[in-house]
């Protein structure tokens, strides 16, 4: 109990998150590197204990000197929403919804989330952004999209 | 000669010239967009050239890449918001030059400086890479390995005061690198027993995931915090004449020359970046506004619309676009992070930048050297066209507009590198990693650099070290390799004088 303070400041900066990471990450790909067979593990160990040793110095730095304290709650909301919106167009895609329908929902909701309040105005948007990059990439590239569940699916 | 004017020749056919044309005045219209950096501007570009034959391709991305860089100065100057990175200082002089009532002055300043700076590189590239290509086809592998090394030396050696940020970034780029097959056995090395992961993490979609993605994800953040600035508040300057009276082209030569040597310097050293340029160039014409115009009559205070504030920023970022190709067309090792993605667009077309290119695909190469010096001397009309046409329209564009738009571009481009959804997960992954390197304060360009030289180390060091029997002092030895000694000699003093600077600057602070 007596050295709370301490861990709440050490726990506070960014760096040694940053650092306990980086030294799991690096540990973690050490020890999957040790599987590998002999000549092909010596370069990618040396690089994980490098990448391990150099998590740690970060963790050692934060000690010696504070670092930056920055928040992470909107990083962490920007990249959980725009995982679940990229991840769910991405399923959607591979199930043949087609390109149209999905990449509406995903630039409406994209706008949404960007501070337009008007709905009308978000589905134009959203609209135009699909129509345009349907004709540019399907109609005028040429890129082959995944099998749609009907035929009229566009 | 020959092969300078079979640069001119292909790039002559109308459809590459179309497509240099059309990459410029594409790439000038998303470079003035606020908020749009030239990273982007090239990430979302990406998709459009799959399906073009590669001269057209390449050409279309030559114009981009050289143009976005100057599209960020106009919006700089008019509103005070840089386009892109590269227009940071010019805002300042540009803007309060253009609230003088001298808008077309500021922009003239502008874009001819970054004429100016564009044309001297594309010379130095036309020059040097060639030259140095065919040095480079001599070196064998522990050249290769020496080259390498120095080109992973120089990026974490000039983040001074940061280097161990450097070497993670570093680190984490050789380590993805290695994701595949082993290049000494074959065997499968963190593939999590996926069949995507065979052949290395796909590159294409990993760049413009680490660029453009990452970007999207950064834009969505601004947008959150509402740090959204209304850029039509009190409404556009007026323009006026866009032409440089004689007298400010004879003030603004010297200037243009150091600068444009400085962005050249600085556009070769592998991984130095535009923003180190244009600092060092602005501190340069700083000291000579200074010295020569200070206090006189009529002239501005520094920051207050001081034509040399314009001009420096300008010529330097322009220059290092074209010399930044120099160690990347000759050598393979990228000069800044935008020509990294050039790696890409050269990739889709199944070249590999290098020495080699200019043997196997010489027409290629030729016409990217030549195209540089083209896109500089289009540059000037195409400027003055969407300053006059299309410049209002570009600042009624909001950022959370672009934010869903960057992401599907992004994603499209992924996906179409090789028809496989796996490609738009790497990509979102790539940016979700790069964005989090960001916030961390980890530098992107080290680790950029490691996933480009990652294999040629690994396979160059196992070679060499197979051909010398395990002998670790081949790589220093002076008489039978003395470009490698010389390299990895350089290489150490690369990490050795900002560590002794550093305790230097300790001992007297």
């Amino acid at each position: 109990m007596t050295d709370k303070p301490v861990n709440v400041h050490f726990l506070s900066q960014i760096d040694a998150w940053v650092g306990m990471v980086l030294a799991v990450a690096g540990g973690a790909a050490g020890w999957m590197a040790s599987g590998f067979d002999a000549m092909s593990r010596t370069y990618p160990m040396v690089l994980s204990l490098l990448l391990a040793g150099c998590g740690l110095i970060l963790v050692f730095n934060v000690f010696r000197h504070k670092s930056e304290n920055v928040s992470l709650v909107i990083p962490v909301q920007v990249t959980t929403l725009s995982a679940v919106i990229i991840g769910l167009w991405i399923v959607a895609l591979s199930n043949g919804f087609g390109y149209l329908l999905p990449t509406f929902c995903m630039q409406f909701v994209f706008l949404r989330l960007c501070n337009i309040r008007s709905p009308r105005k978000i589905a134009l948007f959203a609209a135009l952004i699909s129509g345009v990059s349907y004709l540019a990439f399907i109609v005028g590239l040429g890129v082959p999209l995944p099998e749609t569940l009907a035929s009229w699916i566009l | 000669m020959d092969l300078i004017l079979l640069g001119f020749e292909t790039l002559a056919t109308p459809t590459v010239a179309l497509m240099l044309l059309i990459g410029v005045f594409a790439g000038m219209v998303v470079g003035s967009i606020p908020g749009i950096n030239d990273n982007i501007a090239f990430s979302v570009f990406i998709p459009f050239s799959f399906s073009m034959p590669p001269e057209q391709a390449l050409a279309l991305m030559v114009g981009v890449y050289c143009a976005a860089a100057t599209g960020g100065a106009i919006p700089a100057i008019i509103i005070k918001i840089p386009g892109t990175a590269s227009s940071l200082l010019t805002a300042e002089d540009g803007n309060a030059m253009a609230r003088q009532g001298h808008a077309g002055r500021a922009l003239s300043i502008a874009l001819t400086s970054s004429v100016v700076g564009g044309i001297l590189s594309s010379i130095v590239l036309l020059l040097s890479a060639p030259s140095l290509a065919k040095v480079a086809l001599k070196f064998g592998y522990v050249e290769n390995f020496a080259l390498a090394i120095l080109g992973l030396s120089s990026v974490v050696g000039l983040l001074r005061g940061n280097i161990v940020r450097g070497c993670i970034a570093a680190i984490i780029g050789l380590l993805v690198a290695s994701v595949g097959f082993s290049p000494v056995t074959g065997f499968p090395r963190f593939t999590f027993g996926s069949v995507n992961l065979i052949e290395g993490i796909p590159f294409v979609p990993m760049l413009v995931g680490l660029f453009g993605i990452a970007a999207m994800l950064e834009l969505k953040a601004d947008v959150i915090k509402d740090r959204e600035v209304n850029t039509n508040a009190g409404g556009l300057p007026t323009i006026g004449s866009l032409l440089l009276p004689r007298h400010l082209i004879r003030r603004l030569t010297p200037v243009w020359a150091t600068s444009a040597f400085i962005g050249n310097v600085i556009g070769i050293l592998p991984g130095a970046g535009m923003l180190m340029a244009i600092f060092l160039a602005y501190d340069q014409a700083s000291r000579r506004f200074h010295r020569l115009f200070k206090g006189k009559k009529g002239e501005p205070d520094w920051g207050q619309g001081a034509p040399e504030g314009i001009a420096a920023p300008e010529a330097a970022n322009n220059a290092v676009t074209a010399s930044s190709m120099v160690p990347l067309l000759s050598l393979g090792i990228p000069g800044n992070s935008t020509s990294a993605l050039f790696i890409g667009a050269l990739a889709l077309h199944g070249m590999v930048p290098g020495p080699l290119l200019f043997t196997q695909h010489g027409d290629i190469a030729w016409m990217i050297v030549v195209a540089f010096l083209v896109a500089g001397i289009v540059m000037w009309p195409v400027a003055y066209v969407v300053i006059r046409i299309v410049s209002k329209s570009i600042f009624s564009i909001k950022k959370d507009v672009m934010v869903g738009i960057i992401a599907l571009l992004c994603l499209m481009g992924a996906y179409s590198n090789g028809v496989n959804l796996f490609d738009m997960w790497v990509a979102f992954a790539a940016g979700v990693i790069a964005y989090a390197m960001r916030l961390a304060n980890i530098p992107l360009g080290p680790a950029i650099l490691g996933l480009v030289l990652g294999p040629q180390l690994e396979s160059s060091l196992n070679n060499s070290l197979t051909i010398s029997q395990g002998n670790w002092l081949v790589f220093v030895d002076p008489v039978t390799h003395p470009i490698s000694a010389g390299m990895l000699i350089v290489s150490a003093l690369l990490w050795i004088i900002p560590f002794v600077l550093g305790l230097r600057h300790r001992k007297y602070t």
